[in-house]
């Protein structure tokens, strides 16, 4: 079998070989077993290189150069103004009435939450103080109601046993004076009785007449 | 986000090249500064993989920085930057490669040879004293199995694997023709599979055998 030059491999190898070539060396490859073998020891052999690890020297950090570092800030300055610019050109022109429009129902809604909870936090509070200072007015209100009553009762006592003694007053007088009539009348009849009974007049011994 | 920063940055900053050129031109310290900063750790990697000693890397890069200093009137930007720097750090790793082999072929001579099994050699293809440069067994036997390699074959796979060049940089960094740098790299890959067999799980025999039997048809 008529093999390639070895050296013509070495490009092949590392993938530095015209199409045509490679083309040619790799239909070489898959009907030579010697060759094919070689090739794949060199391989191989190229792999295991890798297992010579160097330790890394310790280095100082590479400084920005001055370009690059005026470059940066140029940019970064840049990149804010037209972050700006676009900001600005892409915001829509606000229309007042439309703004209103937008906004009035949601601000109003939020004002009367606020207000009406605002309403009940006072409401609340007055409630409790109303009703505090109602309790003491009430205890007031109500004693001198009681004292009041109290006046009212004593006199009312007092003028029913005033009523009472000029009651009695007046029944005593006038026990005296119907004790002074019986007597009187008592001594009427003791003194009719006293008087001979006379028949031309029955009318006037009828009692029940007289 | 800091990594995202970084890469911002350095879009943002002046290419590698025109650094070299103010460095070259103005003496700036503040390019040399940032050239240091963005190579020093691809260039440490480099040294490392290539000498296999974390100390070494770390020496190499300092080296590389200073040619660069130093040579600064005689940058031609002709070529990219980093191919001129791999460029540097590369001859500075041959260099000192060069030295280790010296050393090592003087204290052979030196020695008895009978005695040379005891002598501790500061050799660059034994696991050596620095064991800080790997992590784990695995990589150890990586380590080693690199260092088995002759320097321009190491080259070409530490750039082309750890370092992600294509081949044709690879060819300009070496300064040699693509076909070079191909002939090269599979070379260097049959060799590393024959080194790695026990861990590719071939039988060492069989891989070395398949590897002479391919090298015998390549070469007829």
């Amino acid at each position: 079998m008529n093999h390639p030059p070895r050296e013509d491999w070495v490009p092949y190898l590392f993938g530095e070989t015209e199409t045509e070539v490679r083309r040619q060396l790799r239909e070489h490859l898959k009907s030579c077993p010697d060759c094919r073998a070689e090739i794949d020891r060199w391989k191989r052999a190229l792999g295991r290189l890798d297992d010579w690890k160097l330790p890394r020297a310790a280095r100082t950090r590479e400084t920005l150069s001055p370009v690059f570092r005026w470059a940066f800030a140029g940019a970064v300055l840049l990149m804010l103004g037209l972050g700006y610019m676009v900001g600005r050109l892409t915001t829509p022109v606000a229309d007042p009435a439309q703004l209103r429009a937008a906004i009035e129902p949601e601000l109003r809604q939020e004002f009367r939450a606020e207000f009406a909870r605002m309403m009940r936090q006072e409401l609340a509070t007055t409630a409790a103080a109303t009703l505090a200072a109602s309790g003491e007015q009430t205890k007031t209100w109500l004693t001198d109601y009681a004292r009041d009553i109290d006046a009212r009762l004593e006199a009312e006592r007092t003028e029913r046993i005033s009523d009472c003694l000029s009651l009695k007053k007046d029944v005593d007088t006038l026990a005296i004076n119907a004790d002074a009539g019986f007597r009187h009348t008592q001594e009427g009849l003791a003194l009719l009785a006293q008087y001979p009974q006379s028949p031309s007049t029955p009318s006037n011994n009828d009692p029940v007449h007289h | 986000m800091a990594r995202i920063l970084a890469t911002l940055s350095r879009l943002c900053s002046p290419s590698d090249e025109q650094m070299m050129l103010r460095l070259k031109t103005d003496d700036d310290h503040q390019a040399f500064a940032r050239l240091l900063h963005r190579w020093e750790e691809p260039i440490r990697r480099l040294c490392t993989r290539m000498t296999g000693d974390l100390d070494r890397g770390d020496d190499l890069k300092q080296e590389t920085f200073l040619r660069l200093f130093q040579g600064r009137k005689a940058y031609q930007a002709t070529s990219r930057f980093s191919t001129y720097l791999w460029r540097i750090a590369l001859n500075l790793c041959y260099d000192e490669l060069r030295r280790q082999q010296r050393r090592r072929q003087f204290l052979r001579d030196d020695l008895d040879p009978q005695a040379e099994d005891s002598v501790v050699l500061p050799a660059a293809d034994g696991p050596g004293p620095d064991l800080r440069a790997v992590q784990s067994e695995e990589g150890e036997l990586v380590r080693r199995a690199l260092l088995k390699l002759p320097e321009n074959y190491r080259a070409v796979i530490v750039l082309r694997h750890y370092h992600d060049l294509k081949l044709a940089e690879i060819a300009e960094v070496l300064g040699i023709p693509k076909g070079t740098v191909n002939s090269r790299m599979a070379e260097a890959l049959a060799r590393l599979s024959r080194i790695l067999a026990p861990q590719l799980g071939d039988a060492p025999s069989s891989a070395a055998q398949s590897n002479h039997l391919i090298q015998e048809k390549f070469v007829l």
